[in-house]
């Protein structure tokens, strides 16, 4: 089913929308939940959270990519899944590994910034990622956005471990770097 | 630990960047890619095939006219067959001949072969149980003197000792089935 046939059964509140939704990409966003919590039953309710987020959010969001959406929603709702998880004393050493790798190389500074300043940071992140080669720009994201282990990566883009580790570690590095200038780096 | 804000702005950059780094795209391009050699070597296959098929029917005519030294050279399925050699010059009208030549071993098993021919350096062999002559080949020569031979194949009477009737098999026709059958039945 197209995107466009999804968003005319959730703004109809057509009761299979979410079925639908799920049938075209529920296995996707099982994989993606599981990447993050690294466990099933987690991964199942995260998915389900999510689309129950996007029957309550379309209409009035329009979405034009329900992947993209979907996976954001997921994505948000796995990080506050993750939070829950450690309060609980459960294992959140994957995701939590994952974090302390960036963390380690760009050290943020927690703000109370204003929405414009927060848009000026995505943009200054975004305008990198765009000056970095493709393949670059896309490992950053398949390990940051999506979660996949470096042995993932690699086999994905079918380069060695190393070789994608330390392509991360010099992208961190420049991303730092350009932070850095603008500030938003203690 | 990270910033809350600074995962917020990564998990908000915008869809293109985020949908061309799907691992799933990457998955596909892959088997698009597996999906395209696989596609490559079938056909790399085919052609193979086809070029060996071809050189499958080649024939290797030593023709010199000399009892003994006139040879049939015959190639298939990538083993070369030394089928005839010629022993006697044969120079009356090809509706006299009865036998010029003689098989000569080459692992194949002769006994339901009778070999006729003999008119313009061609000559061909005959499948008793098949019925029908196996390969006719006119010798003749290209504008660079190469030989050319071409294979035909064509139902045939022993009995009658004649030219098999028209039509035969068109020049250059690959005759595959025609040749799997003749050696099948010397399995």
């Amino acid at each position: 089913m197209t995107d466009k046939k999804l968003l005319t059964l959730f703004n109809r509140r057509d009761p299979c929308a979410v079925a639908k939704l799920e049938q075209a990409y529920g296995k996707s966003l099982k994989s993606f939940a599981y990447d993050i919590l690294r466990n099933k039953e987690d991964a199942e309710e995260c998915v389900n959270d999510t689309l129950l987020d996007v029957w309550n959010h379309v209409p009035p969001a329009q979405p034009e990519n329900f992947w993209i959406y979907t996976a954001r929603l997921l994505r948000n709702n796995a990080m506050d899944r993750i939070d829950l998880m450690k309060t609980q004393k459960r294992d959140v050493s994957y995701f939590s590994e994952l974090l302390d790798e960036l963390d380690d190389r760009i050290p943020f500074r927690e703000t109370t910034e204003s929405e414009a300043m927060y848009q000026d940071l995505r943009n200054r992140i975004e305008q990198h990622l765009r000056s970095l080669p493709e393949e670059d720009c896309d490992i950053f994201l398949m390990r940051y956005w999506y979660a996949k282990s470096i042995g993932e990566i690699a086999s994905v883009v079918n380069l060695k471990e190393n070789t994608v580790s330390v392509k991360l570690h010099r992208i961190k590095n420049t991303l730092r770097d350009v932070l850095e200038q603008e500030g938003y780096i203690v | 630990m990270i910033s809350k804000i600074l995962m917020r702005a990564i998990n908000d950059l915008p869809p293109d960047l985020i949908e061309r780094a799907d691992p799933r795209r990457y998955e596909r391009h892959k088997r698009g890619t597996l999906k395209f050699k696989t596609v490559a070597a079938t056909l790399c296959f085919f052609f193979l095939s086809a070029l060996i098929l071809t050189t499958s029917f080649k024939v290797f005519n030593d023709w010199d006219s000399r009892p003994g030294s006139s040879h049939l050279y015959f190639y298939y399925n990538g083993n070369m067959y030394h089928l005839y050699k010629l022993t006697t010059l044969y120079e009356g009208p090809w509706e006299d001949f009865t036998y010029v030549g003689e098989i000569v071993d080459n692992g194949l098993k002769y006994e339901k072969i009778d070999l006729y021919g003999g008119f313009s350096g061609s000559l061909y062999v005959y499948n008793e149980d098949l019925n029908f002559a196996l390969v006719q080949i006119h010798g003749a020569f290209n504008e660079n003197g190469d030989p050319v031979y071409t294979v035909f194949y064509a139902p045939y009477d022993p009995s009658t000792n004649k030219r098999p009737p028209l039509p035969w098999s068109k020049p250059g026709e690959l005759i595959t089935d025609v040749f799997d059958k003749f050696f099948e039945s010397y399995d």
